[in-house]
């Protein structure tokens, strides 16, 4: 009776011991969701920022690589993300565009844009680093060629 | 009368129960809200950006003889129909155009047949934005990175994008 | 160039492209948060990319059949033109189609990976995939298709999402009989006082500077179009009827 009494003794308070050992798990499931929702958003304004920019570039000779114009576009495609929303310049972090001329397999010139951003940072965890820099490139061809 | 070991232990499940609920509690209502709330932000950001994308191919070309030019009834259609999750009563749409803005609420804006871009301002190389605004609340949203002081308990998820008419 | 005299291979690059609705809805969303947290968040990317490799290989397809093809009618079959119902680009086409599947291609999506696939249709006349473009003379319809494995959502048993994109690019023939050839110049067509150019057709100016057509004073322009590769300036009170056309393709004398 009495070693019966000593083990439920021993077993009390079980429930606070799982918890210490499950909570950091919990709170990184509730941070990763956090941090892949930023990424997720900052992945596709870059890729749609790539997009937008490249269709203007692929005009004609006098745009293909221009990045100028090239940054016009992609800024506004990034100017809802926290650290992109007053940017002027795209020749740095957080936000680099370059826009280059391509000659395809047809000896037809192609413009290509490159859009890479770094996100704030993030509550880093396990497998995730709380900075992430995504790059994205798109190529379309010229519209009017030289 | 001495106290036992057993009468000095009971109670225990009760109290471990409130000391470990609370806390779990809290933690599993804030993983849902941030799921919740993150689903909303990025569907925000691609909705607004296909919206804006489909505007662009139903510019000038798509009046006579050709017959496709669209209205802001349907753009709006467009962006909910790619933004799974958002609720019509709550997103508040802004069409701007060389024209002039258009600013309503997903509802109305469901209910505006106006041709958008409108003619004059929707000529091949022109610019066309759409702005999309979200209010996500949850008692959550004080923990929102960049949010500053915050009185209530509500974020706005912005979301834009800019084209230029391609037809 | 005389018009009239030169068959008119002078298409307007007028592209049309839609959209397709993605297929990712079927994911379970609402027994799993964090699918939607993720996994969806993830296929409107993939998504996004789809359609930036399926707009590319769509103008490029008739980009390429534009430089390749000098006909001044489309007959499917006559003078190599191709109408094909969707094909695959594996194996790669031969025609000037290759182009489509090579701009796919470079912006992330072929045929010949395991998960995606690259899908090309021609033809002549309406496309069937542009509703209410009534006046294509040729069009090409490019599909990206990709199936992408989930995360999350798999725990409620969608183990994959599957996603589509595509785009549509048509030619339109010009109705122009009025074209200015000069392929750089400011001020093209420079109208200042008020001379009235009234036409029952329409007028492409070739030069892609920024003033390819410029106005100043009170002068009247009226076409049935006005195809513009570059830009223009107005100043004063210019009538100018129909709006511009501007950002169109370029051609080359002879």
């Amino acid at each position: 009776m009495l070693s019966k009494l000593k083990r439920r003794s021993r077993e009390h308070g079980h429930a606070v011991i799982e918890l210490s050992l499950m909570a950091p798990w919990l709170f990184f499931l509730m941070v990763g969701t956090l941090d892949f929702g930023f990424y997720a958003y900052a992945i596709i304004a870059t890729q749609n920022a790539a997009r937008v920019a490249v269709v203007q570039t692929a005009r004609d000779s006098l745009t293909v690589a221009s990045t100028t114009l090239a940054c016009q576009y992609a800024l506004t495609e990034l100017s809802t993300l926290p650290n992109a929303n007053s940017l002027a310049t795209c020749d740095a972090l957080p936000v680099i565009v370059a826009a280059t001329s391509v000659v395809d397999a047809d000896g037809a010139t192609s413009s290509q844009v490159s859009v890479t951003y770094q996100t704030i940072n993030m509550i880093p965890i396990p497998g995730l680093s709380g900075t992430l820099t995504l790059t994205r490139t798109a190529q379309m061809r010229l519209r009017q060629q030289p | 009368m001495r106290m036992t070991r057993r009468d000095r232990c009971r109670g225990s499940n009760i109290l471990e129960f409130t000391l470990v609920g609370i806390p779990l509690l809290f933690i599993l209502i804030s993983t849902f809200e941030m799921a919740r709330g993150m689903w909303n932000y990025h569907a925000m950001a691609y909705a607004v950006k296909e919206g804006t994308r489909y505007a662009s191919v139903h510019g000038t070309n798509c009046a006579a003889p050709n017959a496709c030019t669209v209205t802001i009834a349907q753009i709006t259609q467009r962006i909910l129909d790619s933004g799974a999750g958002l609720f019509y009563n709550q997103l508040t749409l802004t069409f701007t155009s060389t024209g002039g803005s258009i600013t309503c609420l997903a509802t109305a804006c469901l209910t505006n047949n106006t041709v958008w871009p409108q003619t004059g301002s929707n000529a091949v190389g022109q610019n066309i934005s759409i702005r999309g605004t979200y209010p996500f609340s949850s008692a959550i949203s004080m923990f929102w990175p960049g949010s500053g002081a915050m009185q209530a308990a509500t974020t706005i998820f912005p979301a834009s994008s800019r084209e230029t008419v391609q037809f | 160039m005389v018009p009239g005299l030169y068959a008119p291979q002078t298409f307007t690059k007028q592209v049309r492209r839609s959209g397709n609705y993605p297929g990712y809805v079927r994911t379970d969303s609402d027994v799993r948060p964090y699918g939607p947290a993720t996994d969806i968040g993830w296929m409107e990317f993939v998504r996004n990319s789809a359609q930036t490799a399926s707009d590319a290989g769509a103008m490029a397809a008739v980009l390429q059949f534009q430089s390749t093809n000098f006909a001044t009618t489309f007959t499917c079959g006559a003078g190599g033109i191709i109408c094909q119902s969707p094909t695959s680009c594996d194996p790669a086409p031969t025609s000037y189609l290759h182009s489509g599947c090579d701009y796919a291609q470079s912006n992330g999506f072929s045929s010949t990976a395991t998960n995606q696939s690259v899908i090309i249709a021609s033809g002549v006349g309406v496309p069937p995939t542009a509703p209410g473009v009534n006046s294509s003379a040729y069009w090409v319809t490019t599909r990206v298709n990709q199936s992408v494995p989930q995360l999350f959502s798999a725990v409620a048993g969608n183990m994959n999402g599957f996603l589509a994109a595509r785009a549509t690019a048509a030619l339109n023939p010009a109705k122009d009989c009025v074209y200015v050839m000069d392929p750089t110049g400011a001020n093209a067509v420079d109208m200042s006082g008020t001379p009235d150019l009234i036409l029952s057709c329409g007028v492409y100016i070739n030069s892609n500077n920024a003033t390819a057509l410029h106005g100043n004073g009170t002068p009247t322009l009226s076409a049935t179009e006005i195809d513009i590769v570059g830009g223009y300036s107005f100043g004063g009170s210019s009538d100018w009827e129909p709006h511009k056309n501007h950002g169109a393709g370029g051609i080359e004398g002879i």
